[in-house]
């Protein structure tokens, strides 16, 4: 039986630069990150950016393990990516023939670029949430939205919703496990069987799990008018974000930096 | 021996700079027949222990042994459950089916009770704990009371037929009469069935009324294992881990010191009326 494995998007724990940084910028970042990822196109751009999350890894001071475990649960979409790209594209030079399967170097090529964009994609976007709170990310975004506030998009309620769903997650995977294991005790196999006992196993999780999501919602609804609750309007924070000098020259040094791995990847 | 733990180490999260040690070698065994009660503060790691009881969890170092065979080495995990039935914390949110007879039948199927017998083995369960199965077995499990529930969710692990019954805080949430209840069913199902017991709780008042030995866990290591009267002679020692004496006993205790004649091991009301009549009248 698992216990507690790491997901996408959880944090991780410390007090490097990488997480004293505002929210904000980081989000910056990775969008001017993932930005240059579809622009570059050639391996030496690929390298650099790996080259780059690297060094900023060994910045933030997480173990690499950490970083490795958040692409395991990829790694079929990955491979997926690689064999689709190299058995469906039909262009460039005919590197291996074998009855039905023709396999044309360009393919190789495109399979790799997009491997490594879908790595390097993951790795980019997890040193973000591994080095910022959920909370910390809701109020960025939130921020970074509120020009959005002017055309009467609810940002705040929005924002809100997502905070909480993140918060709910460690909650749901707890909970989830401690069914699962419950059901285990009496007979469940989730591991092992036919696909068709499996998938009625997972109606025994499934059930007591969206009964739970239902009166946890409903809690914390009641909680919430409890508490007079009243969304974004005059609602002031507890910890305001403030963009400092450290915060700029990071900003300006690293999306620098992807402009020029972004030019070269382009060559 | 029936049950046996030897040095069990446990952490959560293993490996990370966020890992957490809850089991620090504990060594413990339990008898066949036996009604054992597992005391301990919140997180002092009687959950997790009784976890490794049957197999859901297993140790990082230490063994565990089940009729003398190494869980794990000459014993799958899986193949424990159905000898030792686990009854967890809220069991009533583990329900899924759409009546009481399936909910019961679920662990009885999983472990290979054929159609002909289910019946029997439901009615029988349901009986143990003391629900009347023509009255309830087609009601949904969501419409019963909060007793009623906690019942079907025992009755539903009682239906696998264990050896032994593991019980996790079985009356939490629960109101008085239902907290009784769920204690009188349970005493009588020992005595009738000569079922080993583990009865896990926090509430020494309860707890002390039906163990015939007590285990006490504090931050992951046994402070004490003894016959409910030698523990509660450490009564200093309990405060200080949060636990209490029972309440009965504490008066007694209290009575004895001040140099009435009154034994210090009773731990209900009815024994405690009676050596206190009988102490004022001498």
């Amino acid at each position: 039986m698992r216990t507690f494995r790491l997901q996408i998007g959880q944090y991780y724990p410390g007090d490097t630069l990488a997480y004293r940084i505002d929210p904000r910028i980081k989000i910056i970042l990775v969008f001017i990150f993932i930005t240059a990822l579809f622009i570059i196109k050639n391996l030496l751009g690929f390298g650099l950016t790996l080259i780059l999350l690297t060094a900023i890894m060994l910045l933030t001071g997480i173990p690499f393990k950490w970083a490795w475990i958040t692409l395991r649960p990829l790694r079929l979409i990955i491979i997926f990516a690689f064999l689709m790209h190299i058995f469906f594209t039909s262009s460039g030079r005919i590197i291996f023939s074998l009855g039905l399967v023709t396999i044309f170097d360009q393919g190789v090529i495109n399979g790799v670029v997009t491997s490594a964009r879908l790595i390097l994609l993951v790795l980019g976007t997890t040193l973000l949430t591994l080095t910022t709170t959920p909370i910390e990310l809701t109020d960025a975004l939130e921020s970074l939205l509120s020009f959005l506030k002017s055309v009467k998009v609810p940002v705040h309620e929005i924002a809100m919703m997502m905070a909480l769903a993140l918060r709910f997650i460690p909650i749901l995977l707890i909970e989830s496990e401690r069914i699962m294991k419950a059901q285990a005790s009496r007979g469940a196999d989730y591991d092992s069987g036919n696909p068709i006992d499996r998938a009625k196993n997972f109606i025994s999780l499934l059930i007591p799990l969206l009964v739970s999501i239902f009166r946890r919602a409903d809690e914390l609804a009641i909680a919430m008018d409890a508490r007079c609750y009243r969304g974004g309007e005059k609602h002031t924070r507890m910890q305001s974000l403030h963009i400092s000098r450290v915060d700029v020259s990071v900003l300006v040094f690293l999306s620098s930096i992807l402009t020029g791995i972004t030019i070269l990847g382009r060559i | 021996m029936f049950l046996e733990l030897k040095n069990v180490y446990f952490s959560y999260m293993k490996g990370t700079k966020i890992e957490k040690p809850v089991l620090k070698g504990i060594n413990m065994s339990v008898k066949e027949g036996e009604i054992v009660g597992i005391v301990g503060p919140t997180g002092s790691g009687k959950s997790t222990l009784i976890q490794h009881l049957n197999g859901l969890l297993q140790p990082d170092k230490g063994k565990v042994y089940v009729k003398g065979r190494a869980v794990g080495e000459t014993i799958r995990p899986g193949r424990i459950r159905k000898d030792i039935g686990l009854v967890f914390q809220f069991p009533e949110r583990q329900f899924f089916e759409e009546t009481v007879f399936d909910e019961v039948a679920f662990g009885a199927k999983n472990v290979g009770i054929g159609s002909e017998e289910l019946e029997n083995r439901v009615s029988i369960s349901l009986s143990m704990v003391a629900l009347d199965y023509n009255r309830i077995k087609d009601r949904s499990p969501f419409s019963l009371s909060g007793g009623e529930m906690r019942r079907v969710a025992i009755a539903s692990v009682l239906a696998m037929n264990p050896e032994v019954l593991i019980l996790d805080e079985p009356t939490s949430g629960l109101d008085a009469k239902s907290r009784e209840e769920i204690i009188r069913s349970l005493k009588a199902l020992r005595e009738e069935n000569s079922l080993t017991v583990i009865w896990v709780s926090h509430e020494m008042d309860e707890i002390a009324s039906i163990a015939e030995r007590l285990i006490v866990i504090n931050e992951g290591e046994i402070a004490l294992d003894d016959i409910p009267e030698k523990v509660f002679t450490h009564a200093d020692d309990l405060k200080k881990m949060g636990l209490g004496i029972p309440q009965i006993t504490l008066l007694m205790i209290e009575l004895a010191n001040k140099g009435y004649k009154v034994p210090s091991n009773i731990f209900n009301l009815e024994e405690a009326k009676t050596v206190l009549l009988n102490c004022f009248k001498s």
